[in-house]
């Protein structure tokens, strides 16, 4: 009887070992996958950024609807700049969208990329920041905005929730000055 | 010995080569699994390299150039017109044994502090192929990159590089390269030390936008 009870065990510490084992190398795998996914993220991140990024700085800014030549500087200040509470407006990303003609026009933009047959969702949100320290949310208009994109996919999770990931670009304005 | 004690005797010999056995092959797969793990390591940080180097590159095509149309009137920064970035024929193939030859060649910065230089992509079979599972069958490449002749750049990974220059929303098929504003870019790279098990290449797609490309776009007629 005790043999028999001697063979169960050995059989069922057999069995954990091996789960065990199994579970390391599907860890591995799923390693690799999420990997692969995040590298994608990164790629949906920086194409939208660049896209945005082909925007002029802001409305007042925007040299193709001034008079030609130029006069530098284009402007002097930043108070006719677009203010916080009237960012956003974009609804797509296309250039052809007379709502999305600069770079705050962006802000609260969500979408979906699909990139290799997966989908990506992404979310972006534009704020002011402090030339000099661009880490830094600036307290009224400035020449610098920072745009976040955030990117995430169902494939990539902590917890069971999608776990995003987030690309931040400063894009600066310097034809305030004499000099463009 | 009686019948049933050898009965349990060939039983239990039995059931233990059975569970030496799964054990031996969970084994085996755990290490197949780990090597995986180091060859993907190995063809994602050679992706890595690609991309950090592609992508400055890109994105600084025709960069520290600006036309000051309120002093001089002229182009500024920059010893070279930005509508010479690209010119025809930069980007061309030619057939080679195995597949093609590519050569992209554009002028871009690769230092902030340094004028901006011309720099030369070329890729081409190595003549080793590797086989998906799909049986797709891709050439391996030898991408090498140039700045003044100089060698500055080596992959010998990529098993598929594919750059589209266009307008933008616009499909492929310009007439003229210094009209690109857009660049996709789609990237795949296998291990150097053989095809993966579960991810036999890793890739990278985006789209770039090298806003210096994009400087002449609002100037005055």
């Amino acid at each position: 009887m005790s043999s028999i009870i001697y063979g169960i065990l050995a059989i069922l510490l057999l069995a954990f070992l091996g789960l065990n084992m199994l579970r390391g190398q599907l860890r591995t795998e799923d390693r690799m996958i999420v990997n692969e996914v995040a590298t994608d993220l990164s790629g949906v991140a920086y194409s939208i950024l660049d896209f945005i990024g082909r925007t002029p700085f802001d409305e007042l800014t925007d040299e193709s609807k001034r008079e030609q030549p130029v006069a530098y500087p284009v402007i002097t200040s930043t108070s006719g700049l677009t203010p916080v509470a009237n960012f956003g407006g974009c609804g797509a990303l296309t250039l052809v969208n007379p709502t999305c003609d600069d770079i705050d026009d962006f802000d609260g933009l969500t979408g979906t990329r699909t990139v290799g047959g997966l989908d990506y969702t992404f979310t972006v949100s534009v704020r002011y920041v402090v030339p000099t320290a661009p880490e830094t949310a600036a307290g009224g208009n400035s020449y610098a905005k920072e745009v976040e994109v955030e990117v995430s996919n169902p494939h990539l999770t902590m917890n069971g929730a999608p776990l995003p990931v987030a690309l931040r670009r400063v894009f600066t304005y310097n034809r305030h000055t004499a000099a463009p | 010995m009686g019948t049933q004690q050898m009965i349990l005797l060939v039983a239990a010999t039995v059931i233990a080569g059975i569970a030496l056995f799964v054990l031996a092959s969970v084994q085996e797969r755990g290490q197949e699994a780990a090597v995986d793990a180091v060859q993907y390591a190995a063809a994602k940080e050679d992706l890595h390299n690609v991309v950090d180097m592609l992508e400055r590159d890109l994105r600084n095509m025709g960069a520290s150039m600006y036309f000051d149309a309120g002093g001089c009137n002229c182009w500024v920064g920059a010893s070279v017109d930005p509508t010479t970035v690209l010119q025809p024929g930069w980007y061309d193939s030619t057939i080679v044994a195995g597949g093609q030859l590519y050569t992209l060649q554009f002028v871009t910065q690769i230092d902030s502090t340094a004028p901006p230089v011309g720099v030369v992509y070329t890729w081409e079979p190595t003549g080793e192929t590797v086989t998906l599972r799909n049986g797709t069958v891709r050439a391996r490449q030898r991408l090498e990159r140039r700045i003044g002749g100089t060698l500055s750049g080596v992959s010998n990974d990529v098993s598929l590089l594919r750059l589209r220059l266009r307008q933008p929303e616009s499909e492929p098929g310009m007439v003229n390269l210094s009209d690109t504003r857009v660049i996709d870019v789609t990237l795949r790279t296998v291990s150097p030390l053989g095809m993966g098990a579960v991810i036999e290449e890793t890739r990278f797609d985006a789209t770039y936008r090298p806003v210096g490309m994009a400087i002449t776009d609002n100037l005055p007629s």
